[in-house]
């Protein structure tokens, strides 16, 4: 049971841009697999077509063994989308527009949509047209369409663009909540360290391919290459004591210590044994984005 | 069921179908529809006096009158008065008259209880068609001679755009019964200085009230006047009429005049409901796909098959119902009801339902061809209004079938149900119709292919865009 691309590779006209190719990529319930690559790299084309919006050129996608392109209706729904863009119809009102949706789901309890409406916070907005809305409400529109099928996975392109703080911090909870209840998410982002935060596993994707799977291992486990010292009254001596683990420079404050797999436990011993009362010690790079660009730099 | 009752409640209050619905009641204002309605035309031609009568002298006058339609169906409830003034052959005689009213055959009986031998009479009819008055002299005959009065020789179904005109003759016979042995003669000459005349047909005339289709295709091409005779046993004329080829044929597209000739000539209909079908398709389809609206429903537990079919539904259906609203509206207001069975009002439904479904269908297949909503509409716009301003459409077909007024004589006339007629050369007539406009018959295809070619391409249209659109669908983004 998982949301799976098979083979999937898709085309744009009129110019026939590969957008995907041969995208082949599991989602399992509970987990959230990350999709990172630049603008462009097929992340919202691979969660379009999942989402059963855009039709892949070849191979296929399954929900739970139910294939996209002839159980189209029992696939979607296991699914929820929420689009990078508000695609809602302008004019149309908040609450009827969430009425007509669940309409076309069908089996949707009438009192639901307000249950939503009040936990996103929208109810006071259930009158509005749509047009009328800011973007993070729209979003927020979109994440009660995604809720109307009470989905088994998730598809989530770029759902933290133009959120305000606050907003960030409740999708990013309802994110954690989701993945608790045994959802499965596909969530895309460019931002990888915005992802890593979230992702059991992190998707690369670059001019349509797939690049590499980063597992939680590589994503939370990799050697640091920065670390910042914290040691009030820090001096020339102290870099001296910090030139065996890597590059020292003094800053406000302490130091930075860069170099490949600095290690922040020896530089903490040796600073207590110089006689330095060390009050932070914090990995400045996870090296997530030299990860990234290594494997960019490595496809082309 | 509640996803198409949710599509059909999205469709109606969508905007375009809004804006649309007020655009065409503002177009209709315009079009002064109901003024010269394609179907059921009011007595404002000169050659359709809308009523006829004769009359018989036996010491007292008997007037039979008929009245009708533009269609020559009969009208029933039209009020007849004759007048006649004080004085004439009697100076003290008192000015008389008398009245009656049609019944369901369009027909009614006045008499005049005066003696005169020549004097004037006023002749007046109120129907549902108009007013119409007549003041001439009506003079004393011998009994059992029954005298031709105006309308006895009528034009009805021609004008611009009507395809078949059709010559009414009112002839009864003596005491009101049957025509006591004339004959309708039907004469071509030819444009000066030709001097010569051809005789097209000498029908006898058997009832009061006969119709004879004009054989347009047999008419010479440079004739110049077009003699109806209606003759008495001996051959001795009774009454006639003359027309030219030109004002019993189409009106030529090139000759229509812009403004607002070509407004009121045109059929308003035809044009507005095929501009209803757009709308509704804008608002139902093609707009929702061009600002990616429909997304979001297709990221919904439906396929694209059934978005398309219920968005499709949700056209249809009030379509239907303006098309429906549309023909009750011309009909009663405008039309001669009494003139039409309900089964011909519902074949007039229907040819305005198919064309307007026909464009319904090529607004969703553009939809998937063009990007761009606002082309889609401008491109459907401009085949409507090309075909409707420029092109007999399919409300002729049905205009066709309203030549009598029951639908199996309807469908007698008219040859529109012969596969033959349906697979004719409509392309090569079409040309040959719009390469010489206006020359006088040759260059008119027979109303039957032309109708039946149109019946056959909108049928077409109507059935393979949607399907086509369905296809796209399902294959393409």
């Amino acid at each position: 049971m998982a949301l799976e691309f098979q083979n999937v590779s898709k085309r744009f006209w009129p110019n026939r841009t590969p957008a995907l190719r041969d995208l082949t990529l599991k989602v399992e319930p509970g987990e959230v697999l990350g999709l990172v690559g630049r603008n462009g790299a097929g992340k919202t084309t691979a969660i379009r077509i999942a989402a059963g919006v855009s039709l892949p050129g070849s191979g296929n996608v399954q929900v739970d063994g139910h294939p996209l392109d002839r159980e189209k209706v029992a696939a979607s729904r296991l699914l929820g989308w929420v689009p990078e863009e508000s695609v809602h119809e302008e004019s149309a009102k908040v609450e009827p527009l969430l009425r007509y949706y669940a309409a076309i789901v069908g089996d949707v309890e009438p009192a639901r949509i307000g249950e939503l409406l009040e936990t996103w916070g929208l109810t006071q907005f259930r009158r509005r047209r749509v047009r009328t809305l800011s973007l993070g409400m729209r979003r927020r529109l979109s994440l009660i369409a995604s809720e109307l099928t009470q989905p088994k996975y998730l598809l989530l392109d770029e759902v933290f663009n133009g959120l305000d703080p606050e907003a960030v911090v409740t999708v990013r909870a309802w994110v954690r909540e989701r993945r608790a209840a045994g959802c499965g998410l596909l969530l895309s982002s460019h931002n990888l360290r915005e992802l890593a935060k979230f992702a059991d596993r992190v998707a690369v994707l670059h001019e349509g391919r797939l690049l590499k799977v980063l597992d939680r291992a590589e994503l939370h486990e990799r050697p640091s290459r920065v670390v910042r010292v914290q040691v009030p009254g820090f001096d020339e001596a102290g870099l001296r004591v910090l030139e065996r683990f890597g590059t020292p420079e003094l800053v406000p404050g302490g130091a930075l210590v860069r170099g490949e797999g600095v290690d922040a436990g020896g530089i903490a011993a040796a600073l207590v044994h110089a006689g330095y009362v060390v009050q932070g010690l914090t990995r400045e790079d996870d090296g997530l984005e030299e990860l990234y660009l290594e494997l960019v730099r490595g496809a082309t | 069921m509640s996803a198409i009752l949710a599509d059909l409640r999205r469709t109606l209050f969508a905007p375009a179908t809004i804006v649309t619905l007020i655009l065409v009641l503002l177009l209709a204002g315009l079009f002064d529809v109901g003024s010269t309605p394609s179907l059921g035309r009011p007595f404002d031609y000169g050659y359709n006096s809308g009523y006829a009568f004769s009359y018989e002298y036996n010491g007292g006058f008997v007037f039979w009158f008929y009245v009708f339609n533009g269609h020559g169906a009969p009208i029933a409830g039209a009020n007849l008065t004759v007048s006649v003034p004080a004085g004439g052959n009697s100076s003290s005689v008192p000015a008389v008259s008398g009245s009656a009213t049609t019944g369901p055959d369009g027909r009614a009986t006045v008499t005049i209880a005066r003696n005169d031998s020549t004097t004037e009479f006023t002749i007046e009819s109120v129907s549902s068609g108009g007013t119409d008055e007549w003041t001439g002299p009506v003079g004393a005959t011998p009994p059992g001679d029954v005298v031709p009065g105006p309308g006895t020789l009528s034009l009805v179904d021609s004008g611009p755009y009507d395809l078949t005109p059709t010559m009414l003759l009112f002839c009864p016979g003596p005491s009101g019964g049957a025509p006591d042995g004339p004959s309708l003669e039907i004469r071509a000459n030819y444009s000066a200085p030709d001097p010569r005349e051809v005789q097209l047909s000498l029908t006898p005339v058997t009832s009061d009230v006969t119709t004879y289709v004009i054989p347009r295709g047999e008419l010479p091409l440079s004739s110049s006047r077009i003699d109806f005779l209606l003759l008495n046993r001996n051959g001795s004329e009774l009454a006639g009429m003359s027309e030219t080829p030109r004002e019993l044929s189409v009106v030529p597209y090139n000759q229509t005049f812009w403004g607002q000739d070509l407004l009121e000539d045109t059929n308003q209909w035809g044009f507005v409901v095929p501009l209803v079908a757009i709308g509704l398709g804008y608002a139902a389809y093609a707009r929702p796909r061009s600002s990616r609206s429909l997304e979001p429903v297709l990221g919904l537990p439906t396929t694209r098959a059934g978005v398309l079919i219920r968005r499709y539904v949700s056209a249809v259906v009030p379509l239907a119902v303006v098309v429906a609203a549309a023909v009750v509206i011309e009909f009663a207001i405008y039309g001669p009801v009494s003139g039409l069975a309900p089964a011909l009002l519902a074949m007039i439904w229907a040819g305005l339902f198919l064309e307007a479904v026909a464009f319904l269908g090529f607004v969703f297949l553009l939809a998937h061809l063009l990007r761009s909503a606002g082309l889609v509409a401008v491109v459907a716009g401009g085949v409507a209004g090309f075909l409707a301003f420029f092109v007999s459409d399919t409300i002729y077909l049905v205009a066709e079938l309203g030549h009598t007024s029951t639908p199996s004589g309807a469908l007698g006339a008219a040859p529109l149900w012969n596969p033959t007629q349906l697979a004719g050369a409509a392309i090569g007539e079409y040309f040959s119709w719009l390469g010489s406009p206006g020359e006088g018959w040759s260059g008119l295809p027979s109303a039957g292919t032309l109708f039946g070619s149109l019946l056959a391409v909108t049928a077409f249209v109507a059935i393979s865009a949607p399907v086509v659109a369905l296809m796209l669908a399902r294959r393409r983004d």
